[in-house]
């Protein structure tokens, strides 16, 4: 074999373990647990400073400058990942029922996502922004989960903790600036559900412009609130709003 | 901008090298090359793949180079991919920019490379007015093999290693591009 030919294979081989070193490179570390439920998850970075906790499922706290990966550990395993550099993550084997995913970054805690009322065999896709070291849940969905026979368990009539919902009704409290607690039109809640609307897109019914749109939510106005119900108990209810729509 | 400045800076060191190697001996091919292929600049557009984290991304690759001297040719690498993970739409925008040794054959050309530059990164949320961007440092290693169809014309596939920074973490993900060269030149 002469030089030219050996080097020449050299590099082909190379360039096969690179890709192959690639391949499994971004899988998730540490250990899987013994359950059969799935988690797909996104990160997204944020302006330091403006980020208000999603009640009830984000539960915010107060960090300070962190640096290095993010780590997600889930309470109660061993289970542990790392964040990739675009942000996704994937936990596998989770038990099913409850779990909390807590969010840590150079050993401080940014925050925590607590799912419930997940089935065996289900996928959950999970969207939370780190922002001013809090974390914010965007989005949470729940796949491949039947829908309970009776509704009973939920305060909201014919929801489903991480499916889509569409409310309609009056804003009945303005927690701050990003949530508020809604009264439901018609039968459909027993008691007001609260809306977490940090990552929403806020319109006004007649109003080209939405740019000064939020400022018009008030005790009161009409709303139609369209997003993901990430929780929902017999008498509490928390839709993370990705749309606000502001009726009157 | 750091990133932005160290972009200018490496663009600056490649401009003199890039010239010349464009016009300093216009039609000479260098020792090896298949006297019906042009030496010339090429450029390659492909269908790319690559598996970024965690999410699998489709997209785009454009890539030129230059001759410099022997086997060696300047290299910039354009690409795009494009996909959804969790819920969230992903897009990865990498701009490259390094050198390339070419093994020359008379129909197949196998090359190595490495590049140097930086990635943007977008991340929205359907439906909700929420997205974050970041720009940060980027490479790649890896190499690939063309053949050679027509005159100025070849069929390549590639494979890299990109090595991109990003949440605090270096992450090394695996593309893989399957498009056409054009050659220039006499």
């Amino acid at each position: 074999m002469t030089f030219r030919k050996f080097v020449l294979s050299r590099a082909i081989l190379g360039v096969a373990a690179l890709a192959a070193a690639g391949c499994g490179s971004s899988s998730p570390s540490g250990p899987s647990g013994t359950g059969s439920v799935r988690v797909e998850g996104t990160v997204l970075g944020g302006p330091a400073g403006v980020g208000v906790a999603a009640r009830s499922t984000g539960t915010a706290q107060s960090a300070g400058a962190a640096s290095g990966p993010i780590i997600v550990t889930v309470t109660g395993t061993s289970i542990s990942v790392t964040v990739s550099g675009n942000g996704t993550f994937e936990i596998e084997g989770l038990p099913e029922g409850t779990f909390t995913l807590v969010f840590t970054q150079g050993g401080v805690i940014l925050g925590q996502v607590t799912v419930t009322n997940v089935a065996a065999g289900a996928d959950v896709q999970v969207v939370v922004q780190v922002t001013g070291g809090t974390v914010i849940l965007v989005q949470l969905k729940i796949q491949g989960q039947e829908k309970p026979e009776s509704s009973t368990s939920c305060l909201i009539s014919g929801g489903t903790v991480g499916q889509g919902i569409e409310l309609e009704g009056d804003v009945a409290t303005i927690v701050n600036a990003a949530s508020f607690k809604m009264d439901v039109n018609g039968n459909r809640s027993r008691g007001l559900a609260d809306v977490s609307a940090s990552a929403a897109s806020f319109t006004c019914v007649g109003k080209a412009k939405s740019d000064d749109c939020k400022a018009q939510l008030q005790v009161g106005a009409k709303v139609h609130v369209s997003g993901t119900l990430t929780t929902c108990t017999p008498t509490a209810a928390t839709v993370v709003a990705t749309g606000v729509k502001i009726q009157k | 901008m750091p990133i932005r400045r160290a972009w200018l800076v490496l663009l600056l060191t490649l401009l003199p090298g890039l010239a010349g190697a464009g016009g300093a001996k216009p039609g000479k091919a260098p020792p090896g090359w298949h006297p019906a292929e042009p030496p010339g600049p090429d450029v390659f557009a492909a269908y790319s793949y690559t598996h970024a984290g965690e999410a699998s991304l489709n997209g785009w690759q454009l890539t030129g180079t230059l001759p410099f001297r022997k086997g060696i040719r300047w290299e910039a690498d354009l690409s795009g991919h494009y996909g959804s993970f969790a819920g969230a739409d992903l897009s990865q925008l990498t701009f490259l920019a390094g050198a390339r040794y070419v093994f020359h054959g008379s129909r197949l050309r196998p090359f190595g490379h490495a590049l140097l530059g930086g990635v943007r990164r977008t991340t929205s949320v359907p439906g909700a007015s929420l997205s974050s961007s970041d720009t940060d440092w980027g490479g790649g290693l890896g190499g690939g093999v063309g053949v050679r169809i027509a005159r100025r014309w070849a069929v390549r596939v590639q494979a890299d290693l990109l090595l991109l920074h990003g949440l605090g973490q270096w992450d090394a993900d695996p593309r893989l591009s399957l498009g056409a060269v054009y050659r220039f030149g006499r």
